[in-house]
């Protein structure tokens, strides 16, 4: 009875976990196929011309992606510079009106942004934010400070301001106590709630397409015609392309500044 | 006297300011400007009146009584399937002896993965000249290409549904997994002893327990596909629509006196997410309640 | 050596008075323990001296001069919190030479001070060590060394000694008494632990809700407490009631003597005043037949209880239907139901308000 049960949970257990990732294994197929008539359930003949496709600089793809990144460098450092004080307040201080805030920064995941944006639009054409690598960049704070805001703002509880309260009546000044205290202990949430961002950032498409109005092509502008026009090949090797520079970046950043053996996990006391 | 202590009184929300004048300006802006032009002020194309004729001409228009109700059907149908699908994959995975670590590893990778990218998945699978199809003709359960049922593109939704269970699935069973780990197991201990069966524990113990965040996340993912838009753009029929996809069309009309029935549209979404919202905080107060 | 004196401080927390016009002088160079229960406003006091919490009315003055305007960073004032909070990202010499650092002090002399500190808080060599791997009681002399390094004229203690095991905390307890008679600093620290203040402290200030009780020496507070409060925090006490009659203390015990010095300040001796006399349980012997003298009173009882604990036993004695409560020491062998005889030095009653 009881080993049946648990056959019969790995079953399932492992069948939708097949659910969930073969179909990205057909896309690497697809990435390499030459033609694959119906009903063939393997393909006829196999191609890197999709990959020479997307590496020659005249498609713009390289460029695309390029400029993905530059945004989602922007829109990150942007968003990390007002969620830190604001994780701090909502972390550690107790103030009226806090409960609302909490909810009113949290809004923007529930509301969808494409009602929001519909609205703003016509001042972003009026400020002249409107077909430019800024405007897009503000337009994409929008998605993303709600959570990088939670994320610092969970931080923040954690470590709470008693670190800070020390290096204070030792005699550090509000800079010292931030960059020598309190910026290291929240180090880990800030790396976390930079690759959030980045990463939402990275597959905006309506955003994007509304306030870039075509004049600022990312990753994800040149991927949705694709998808549309049913080219399945060239689809299937810039999806690959897209989820392998979104995986580089989050373990590059993860290299890159969790460096250091000593800091493992003692951060949270 | 005591200039710090005054600071220190405002200094949480000085800390604030930057960030709600930029949710401020950019969010809470865009809403006021959708509402301002749902009412007809749009002083751009010469419309000046507050008037609610766009509201009683689009809200009693079929179209969007249709678009409405296929964008409320598609959302509900998608959360409530991956709500109790993710609910059980996270109880199963938690039941899981530890040597499976890959398996907990690699079912959140649907969750990076951007929608635009799932539906490209959809697309491989669930066409006419799909894996699935392919797969069914060499069983022998299909003749020809045309038996395969349409999927996508179809009034049932099924290939907008499909992507949002993919992506959504993962999202819930982390969430939840998330949760159940961190139920003290002790209470698992107590309620066998006092004679609960697994399926009893699982009932009484651990889904109430985890019911908020279950609560909070499915609310998420409700939201998120009542608000998206390209993936019915690029799946959907051609009739209905949802209701961004409405939306957006009407608001890239190049008659621009389509502006303010978009701009309804769009406010009837952040109306009702906006009751979501509401939702959302009962059950984070829940959540807390239990810590 | 700093002088700190609190006048009329008042602290409310969301609307609620947590410190209540209290008044401290603590005089420079001294060692005075805040003692309390949990709630009392103990910490609360010591992170108004530090200056991470303003008072809402009140002074608090170093040397005679206010320092509500001074930010704490630059008071002098150090406080060593309860859970040491060594920064988890330095290690042992970084954590101590922490505020050498702030004030821009070269490499070479906080190299030179860690390795003084060190070696006076015996952790010589421990240097490159992190906080997380260091027991309890080397995380909080790692604490201290931090807060000496900057040469404190005040150093705040919270509650220092409860998160260590007993035997590390009598080493603790004496290590810190020597610390602050050699560095000459005003030290001020925050306990619930009477045995702790009473073995440390110069004076004791005894805090409860919101109010200093009584300030004084642990023998005062102990012998002749001012009120209820601090005659159940510092120890059992037999309360006899009764009313002057005839210059003599009347109840039912019996009749005892009374004058000015053994009666708390404020209280008059006048005929008819109902008073109520504190025993201290170990204060009353058995009488035996060789010794006589005029300090002492005479009372005479049955045995009803009778409780040995190791070291002492405990006694409950009929006293004309007053049941009184006698600690001794073994051997005194007297048995349930025994007539006895009881002596008590008349420096040792206490009359209180009732």
């Amino acid at each position: 009875m009881e080993d049946r049960s648990k056959i019969l949970r790995l079953t399932l257990i492992y069948s939708l976990f097949f659910v969930l990732v073969f179909p990205l294994l057909v896309l690497a197929l697809w990435a390499f196929t030459g033609s694959w008539p119906w009903p063939g359930l393997l393909p006829q003949s196999w191609t890197l011309e999709g990959w020479k496709y997307f590496l020659n600089p005249v498609n713009g793809a390289l460029e695309a992606l390029q400029t993905s990144f530059l945004i989602g460098l922007g829109v990150t450092i942007l968003a990390l510079a007002v969620s830190i004080p604001a994780g701090k307040a909502l972390g550690v201080y107790d103030f009226p009106g806090k409960e609302f805030i909490k909810i009113f920064v949290l809004a923007p995941i529930i509301v969808p942004p494409l009602a929001v944006t519909l609205g703003i639009h016509i001042n972003f054409i009026k400020f002249g934010l409107s077909d430019s690598i800024p405007g897009v960049i503000l337009v994409h704070l929008i998605p993303t400070i709600p959570y990088s805001i939670r994320i610092l703002t969970n931080v923040f509880e954690a470590v709470g301001n008693k670190m800070e309260a020390q290096a204070q009546v030792l005699g550090a000044s509000m800079w010292q106590r931030f960059i020598h205290v309190t910026l290291p202990l929240i180090y880990p949430g800030i790396l976390s709630a930079g690759i959030m961002v980045f990463i939402v950032s990275f597959s905006q498409y309506f955003l994007t397409f509304l306030i870039g109005g075509g004049q600022v092509v990312t990753f994800p502008m040149v991927l949705f015609p694709l998808v549309n026009s049913g080219d399945r090949m060239l689809a299937a090797v810039y999806s690959l392309v897209f989820i392998g520079a979104a995986l580089f970046f989050t373990i590059i950043m993860e290299r890159l500044f969790k460096s250091g053996e000593e800091r493992s996990d003692h951060f949270y006391l | 006297m005591l200039m710090w202590k005054k600071r220190s009184l405002w200094e949480p929300y000085l800390l604030l300011l930057p960030a709600l004048v930029v949710l401020g300006g950019l969010f809470l802006g865009g809403v006021v400007l959708g509402v301002l032009q749902s009412f007809g002020y749009f002083p751009l194309i010469g419309l000046n009146n507050f008037t609610f004729e766009y509201y009683t001409e689009m809200l009693s228009s079929p179209e969007f009584l249709d678009a409405l109700g296929y964008s409320l059907y598609i959302s509900v149908v998608s959360s409530v399937l991956a709500a109790v699908i993710g609910v059980f994959l996270a109880y199963q995975l938690a039941k899981l002896p530890k040597k499976h670590t890959l398996v907990k590893l690699i079912y959140k990778l649907p969750i990076v993965v951007p929608h635009i990218i799932a539906t490209l998945l959809v697309f491989l699978f669930f066409t006419q000249s799909g894996l699935l199809s392919r797969i069914l003709y060499n069983l022998g359960i299909i003749e020809q290409i045309e038996s395969f049922p349409a999927l996508v593109f179809d009034k049932k939704g099924i290939g907008i549904i499909l992507v949002y269970l993919w992506k959504e699935i993962p999202f819930i069973a982390l969430i939840t997994y998330t949760v159940l780990k961190h139920i003290n197991t002790s209470f698992e201990e107590v309620a066998a002893n006092l004679g609960a069966n697994s399926r009893q524990i699982f009932w009484h113990i651990y889904l109430p327990l985890s019911l908020p965040s279950i609560g909070s996340a499915v609310i998420i993912v409700f939201a998120f596909s009542f608000g998206a838009f390209e993936i019915p753009f690029l799946l959907g029929p051609t009739y209905p629509k949802t209701l961004p996809v409405m939306a957006y069309q009407r608001y890239i009309s190049s008659d621009l006196m389509q502006r303010p029935y978009a701009m309804v549209i769009a406010v009837v979404l952040t109306v009702i997410c906006v009751g979501l919202i509401y939702l959302y905080k009962k059950s984070v107060d829940l959540m807390l309640r239990y810590n | 050596m700093v002088e700190i004196k609190l006048q009329d401080i008042t602290k409310e927390f969301t609307g609620e008075e947590v410190i209540k016009d209290l008044d401290l002088t603590v005089e420079p160079g001294e060692l005075v323990a805040l003692l309390g229960p949990s709630g009392c406003g103990k910490t609360t006091t010591l992170n108004l001296i530090a200056g991470l919490l303003a008072p809402e009315a009140g002074d608090i003055l170093f040397d005679g001069e206010s320092v509500l305007d001074v930010a704490t960073e630059t008071r002098g004032a150090v406080l060593v919190f309860q859970d040491y909070l060594l920064f988890p990202h330095m290690n042992v010499a970084d954590n101590i030479a922490f505020g050498l650092k702030m004030r821009g002090e070269g490499e070479e002399s906080r190299k030179r001070k860690v390795h003084d500190l060190l070696d006076l808080v015996g952790l010589s060599g421990y240097e490159e060590s992190y906080p997380h791997n260091l027991s309890g009681g080397q995380q909080q002399r790692v604490a201290l060394a931090r807060a000496l390094a900057i040469n404190p004229e005040v150093l705040l203690l919270d509650e220092p000694f409860s998160n260590l095991d007993a035997n590390l905390r009598a080493d603790m307890q004496k290590f810190i008494r020597n610390l602050h008679l050699e560095e000459e600093m005003t030290t001020i620290f925050v306990t619930h632990d009477r045995d702790e203040a009473m073995l440390i402290a110069d004076r004791i200030a005894v805090m409860n809700d919101g109010i200093i009780e009584q300030y004084g020496t642990a023998e005062e507070l102990y012998k002749h407490p001012q009120t209820d409060f601090v005659a159940d925090f510092f120890g059992k006490a037999n309360y006899l009631q009764g009313e002057i009659q005839n210059g003599e203390f009347s109840c039912a015990a019996g009749d005892l003597p009374v004058h000015e010095d053994l009666v708390a300040p404020g209280i008059k001796i006048e005929e008819g005043k109902e008073l109520a006399v504190m025993i201290r349980p170990e204060f009353i012997e058995f009488a035996s037949a060789t010794e006589d003298d005029n300090c002492q009173v005479h009372l005479e009882g049955v045995i009803c209880e009778k409780r040995f604990v190791g070291e002492r036993i405990f006694y409950e004695i009929l006293v004309n239907g007053q049941v009184l409560q006698v600690t001794v020491l073994p051997p005194s062998e007297f048995e349930i139901k025994e007539e006895v005889e009881l002596v008590l030095d008349v420096n040792n009653l206490w009359y209180m308000e009732v």
